[in-house]
């Protein structure tokens, strides 16, 4: 090729990325290109069609699935360069809509202490329904548990603590899937139960099933000796968890990226969604550390109005390892701190010669009976890290997500909370306070460490107010009394076109939290299209932002919210 | 007729109600009452379908998830967004790169599980409860390739008692067979007894001579090494059969007696497979080393007493590293010949360690002070394996194993052990030794010093290996592979 033919290819290929640029850079409007329909925002979805055939139970390999997650598809997804997305199934007001996913229910509505001390639980305790059928082993994990069938003929898994370990795992199971459950997400029926032995009877045909599918005769002395490995009280009284069978076909956990093929309802990519990633929050508050894809479940479920209707509804189930447990069990301070393998740490450490202090180092838990690892001071919302960094729903997680789930987890009450730990039946009273303190505690940690990375104001309302209209707004840092710095809040308005208008507005914070900001008009043309956009002042938060789009509702012309973008 | 009818109608029935009578009372006498039937076959009902708060019917006007965000007009792709097209163009033969490296782990990982293998060997290789097995093994042996063999093991004889037997085959060269009886709790929680026999042939021990003298690449003339401490690397095969018992015995507390007895035969050879320039014969006068020639045939007989309080601080610190704690410990030994060369001599010596815990997680610092030494005539009753030695992984790091030998040696090791996290332990080193003609020529002169670190990896409960990188001051670099505990090494019946 010639000097000159390069030269010219050379300058083309510059304009064009020239031009590129420059058409990415410009932008016709002060607040953006972002402009939502004229409708009420979106709760609910409908991913329940039908589903012909039951999609296929995917083969879960735990080794190669950590093996990727630490390294092999971690790097892989760091090389390939994808984009930095957003949660792409929100609505238009930042939320997450109803599916078979999520339902929202404390973040939307009171839930009361009654709902909450019951949960997802209406089929009732299998305590009052024996003695108990085993029908087999429980297959895989390492504990023992076994497969029971109570005199209704309804299935569970009952699983016990570990010897020597009394009401751990079993306590902190039942208070996450509680508080799971007012949240919003699907979760079994979880019960704490107490037993004797002559409550366990063998079925003739009860089997030991091993993970490769071989079976053999359960035996009484097998039974014997299992009940050997947990704690049984000196009056032959034994506690346990018993976990309903999940309705319909289990075909096995979400995978934490892409769809599932075979169902034509998952439409959105695992890790794009809402929450899966807005999860993060909510466990490191939980110290939920033990987050995997078999510790989620998908079921092909008979629809409840009309059972020809088939679909596939997604779990979260297995919180024995939360509130510390895992590592109180597994004898590691660092668990919630670190993840197994760290090489950052590992590096860290080695080079400094042990010199360096790490974060979690100082731990202690206390000692009562059924408390695990579980404190709030050396805490860190910001830095908690699973088990393993295999899910990567959390790797993807922006503030925003994170926002969310923090936004839901504070709305929990103390009494909300009591009302869940003291489903975990503890015994010692003193582990049910600690255990409410601590939530509480970190509850308030993690909120206030993300209502500093996100303008927190929320659940915005347009009230008429003679002539004109109020905009009006929840600060959920002050709501929550997450801060008392003086607050103020600067808003411009454009219209549709990004075209300021001449509205302004400067207000201090209300008492309560709970401000409204006053004399808005809606602007002629295109529905009154308007966008505030309004930022919260306070000594030391530098908070990006939060654009409230609103239009006149048709029928009855006053301005309604109708999106919302936080930047 | 009718009579007869009647009476033995009656018989019959008075029969009839005796059988169901018997089995009334043998049904009642059953040591167990079987369950009413309605508790073995509870109703069967599918799954009670749990309340959702939506379902088809409820959302059917909902729209789809992909209309819910109500966004009639998205932001536009950013220009940084839009440019990752070209380090996504530029790292694709990384990506391929990785794929292809990680491909053999990740087939690996995959076949294990797929068709789990694990669960497979023990199904054909072990009993139903996992206590009996017999499995084959093999490795790769440095400079002798393939080590094919089996292994056998019964870890439920009685009360955990457990037997193994392993035998594996190398070539002419590179041959164990061993077996190993442990009694486990057979005679309670203070008594535990171990028998153990092997043969094992080994091409290619190291010998460098005795004393402390420095390391020369070559000699004019055979050295007698009990008249010059010249140290040449050499080689010389061994062939060991042993028969042993080691008898623990816990006393009070953290002290205990340990009592091991050994018979062993020992044959002596030239070295399998190594250059001329190492070969024992060339560069020592083989005839000047005890048992050499003839071999060894003896019994060694040694009481241990132990005082043992190193364990973790804390239920958060492994205990396979203990962090605190004194081993205070004193033996004596004694050998003495039934056959071939003449063996009669004394063994004793002292061990001292303390650990102290400086940091949590732990970071701990541990101190050793190790004595040992021989009574006997060490150019002829003491054959030339068993004089004491310095040099390997485990007393004196820093030098190649065995690397020097005489009647009495002294240690001093510091090491400082800290938290890596998971199954992970670094460590730093500095151990200071070196071996004397005389128990009253002990002194701090011409000391040999090696230091280095390393990594440790351990379980909860049991220590796993060791690399580590050492140097010392005489030069050389050492990278060392240990399986071996450097604070807990073997009993000496065990040593080879």
């Amino acid at each position: 090729m010639s000097d000159r033919v390069r030269i010219c290819t050379m300058a083309a290929v510059l304009r064009a990325a020239v031009l590129v640029a420059a058409g990415g850079c410009a932008s016709s409007s002060a607040v953006g290109e972002l402009r939502f329909h004229n409708q009420a925002p979106i709760w609910v979805v409908n991913d329940r069609h039908d589903v012909r055939v039951a999609p296929e139970e995917p083969r879960f390999y735990l080794t190669l699935y950590h093996f990727d997650g630490v390294w092999h598809k971690r790097i892989d997804r760091e090389l390939a360069m994808h984009r930095v997305q957003r949660a792409v199934n929100v609505n238009s007001l930042d939320e997450v809509p109803d599916s078979t996913w999520f339902t929202n229910r404390i973040g939307v509505r009171d839930v009361s202490l009654d709902e909450i001390r019951k949960g997802p639980n209406r089929t009732g305790s299998p305590e009052d329904h024996k003695p108990w059928v085993i029908k087999s082993s429980k297959v895989g994990g390492i504990t023992v548990g076994f497969i029971i069938v109570d005199q209704r003929g309804v299935r569970y898994v009952l699983k016990f603590d570990q010897k020597g370990i009394p009401e751990l795992e079993t306590g902190a199971d039942v208070v996450l899937q509680r508080i799971l459950w007012a949240i919003g997400f699907n979760v079994p029926e979880d019960y704490v139960v107490q037993l004797k032995r002559e409550d366990l009877v063998l079925a003739p045909d009860a089997v030991i099933k091993d993970t490769m599918g071989n079976e053999r005769k359960l035996t009484r002395a097998f039974l014997d000796r299992q009940l050997g490995k947990v704690n049984i009280a000196s009056d032959g009284s034994i506690r346990g968890l018993a976990s309903q069978f999940l309705p319909g076909k289990p075909i096995g956990g979400h995978s934490r990226e892409g769809t599932r093929d075979d169902d034509p309802n998952d439409t959105v990519p695992h890790q794009l969604r809402r929450e899966t990633r807005g999860l993060y929050p909510i466990y490191s508050w939980l110290d939920q550390t033990d987050v995997k894809q078999d510790n989620t479940l998908d079921a092909y479920v008979p629809d409840p109005g009309n059972p020809k209707i088939h679909y596939v509804l997604h779990y979260l189930i297995d919180f024995g390892k939360g509130l510390g447990c895992m590592g109180y069990i597994n004898r590691r301070h660092w668990i919630g701190f670190t993840h197994i393998v760290d090489f950052a740490q590992t590096g860290a450490s080695i080079f400094t010669l042990g010199l360096w202090r790490r974060p979690w180092e100082g731990r202690h838990e206390p000692d009562f009976v059924g408390a695990g690892v579980f404190e709030s001071e050396k805490y860190d919302p910001g830095h908690w890290k699973a088990f393993t960094p295999a899910y990567f729903p959390f790797d993807d997680a922006d503030r925003f997500d994170k926002f969310w789930g923090a936004k839901i987890l504070i709305r929990f009450s103390r009494e909300q909370l009591r009302a869940a730990v003291e489903e975990g039946r503890y015994t010692d009273p003193r582990t049910t306070e600690f255990l409410t303190r601590t939530l509480v505690e970190r509850q308030r940690k993690t909120a206030s460490y993300w209502f500093a990375r996100v303008n927190p104001l929320d659940r915005f309302e347009v009230e008429p107010a003679g002539e004109t209209s109020q905009l009006c707004f929840d600060d959920l840092a002050l709501k929550y009394a997450l801060t008392a710095s003086p607050t103020r809040y600067s808003a411009r308005a454009f219209d549709g076109d990004g075209r300021p208008l001449a509205w302004r507005a400067d207000e201090g914070a209300a008492n309560g939290g709970r401000t409204c900001l006053h004399g808005l008009r809606a602007p002629g043309g295109r529905d009154g299209y308007t966008i505030v956009e309004i930022r919260t002042s306070r000594p030391g938060a530098d908070l990006p932002p939060t654009r409230v789009h609103l239009a006149a509702d048709p029928r009855t012309h006053r301005l309604r919210v109708i999106g919302l973008r936080r930047l | 007729m009718l009579r007869a009818m009647h009476v033995g109608r009656a018989r019959a029935l008075a029969l009839w109600l005796g059988s169901v009578l018997v089995v009334a009372v043998a049904g009642a006498g059953r040591a167990e009452a079987q369950p009413p039937a309605g508790v073995l076959h509870p109703p069967r009902r599918d799954q009670p379908l749990q309340p959702q708060d939506h379902d088809a019917a409820s959302v059917s006007r909902a729209p789809a998830q992909s209309q819910a965000s109500g966004v009639a007009t998205a932001e536009p792709e950013t220009v940084g967004s839009k440019l990752r097209v070209v380090p996504r163009i530029l790292f694709f033969p990384v990506r391929i790169g990785l794929w292809i490296l990680d491909a053999p782990l990740r087939g690996s990982f995959f076949l294990y599980e797929r068709f789990q293998l694990r669960e497979r060997w023990k199904a054909i290789f072990f009993n139903d409860t996992g206590t009996v097995g017999l499995y084959p093994v093999a490795f790769i042996e440095t400079g002798f390739g393939l080590n094919a063999g089996a292994r056998f093991i019964d870890r439920d004889l009685y009360k955990d008692a457990s037997l193994k037997m392993r035998a594996s085959f190398g070539g002419r060269f590179r041959q164990i067979y061993a077996a190993k009886l442990g009694s486990g709790h057979v005679f309670g929680d203070r008594f535990e007894l171990e028998i153990e026999a092997e043969h094992e042939i080994r091409p290619k021990d190291r010998f460098f001579g005795i004393g402390n003298g420095d390391k020369v690449a070559m000699a004019d003339t055979l050295i007698d090494p009990y008249d010059s401490p010249i140290a040449l690397d050499t080689r010389f095969q061994q062939k060991i059969s042993r028969v042993s018992a080691i008898a623990e015995v816990r006393l009070v507390g953290p002290l205990s007696v340990r009592l091991s007895s050994a018979a062993m035969w020992r044959d002596f050879d030239e070295p399998a497979e190594v250059p001329d320039a190492q070969d024992i014969g060339a560069n020592y006068d083989t005839a000047t080393l005890p048992a050499f020639e003839q071999g060894a045939a003896y019994t060694y007989h040694e009481l241990e007493l132990r005082f043992d309080t190193r364990r973790s601080a804390s239920r958060y610190e492994v205990e396979s590293t203990p962090s605190t704690g004194w081993l205070l410990s004193g033996f004596a030994g004694l050998a003495a010949d039934f056959d071939r060369a003449p063996v009669d001599y004394k063994r004793y010596g002292v061990d001292l360690q303390r650990y102290f815990r400086i940091g949590e997680a732990p970071r701990l610092l541990a101190l050793r002070a190790y004595m040992e030494g021989v009574i006997g005539d060490l150019d002829a009753d003491i054959p030339f394996v068993d004089v004491p030695r310095l040099g390997g992984p485990i007393l004196l790091r820093g030098y190649d194993l065995d690397r020097f030998r005489d009647r009495v040696l002294g240690l001093g090791s510091a090491e400082y052990q800290w938290d890596l996290g998971f199954m992970l332990t670094g460590f730093v080193f500095v151990d200071a030794g070196r071996v004397y003609p005389k128990l009253d020529e002990l002194e701090l002169k011409d000391m040999r010093v090696g230091y280095g670190g390393g990594i440790q990896v351990q379980t909860a409960n049991s220590f796993i290996g060791r690399i580590s990188l050492a140097t010392s001051i005489d030069g050389g670099l050492l990278f060392n592979l240990s399986l071996d505990p450097v604070y807990d090494p073997k009993a000496r019946v065990e040593r080879k």
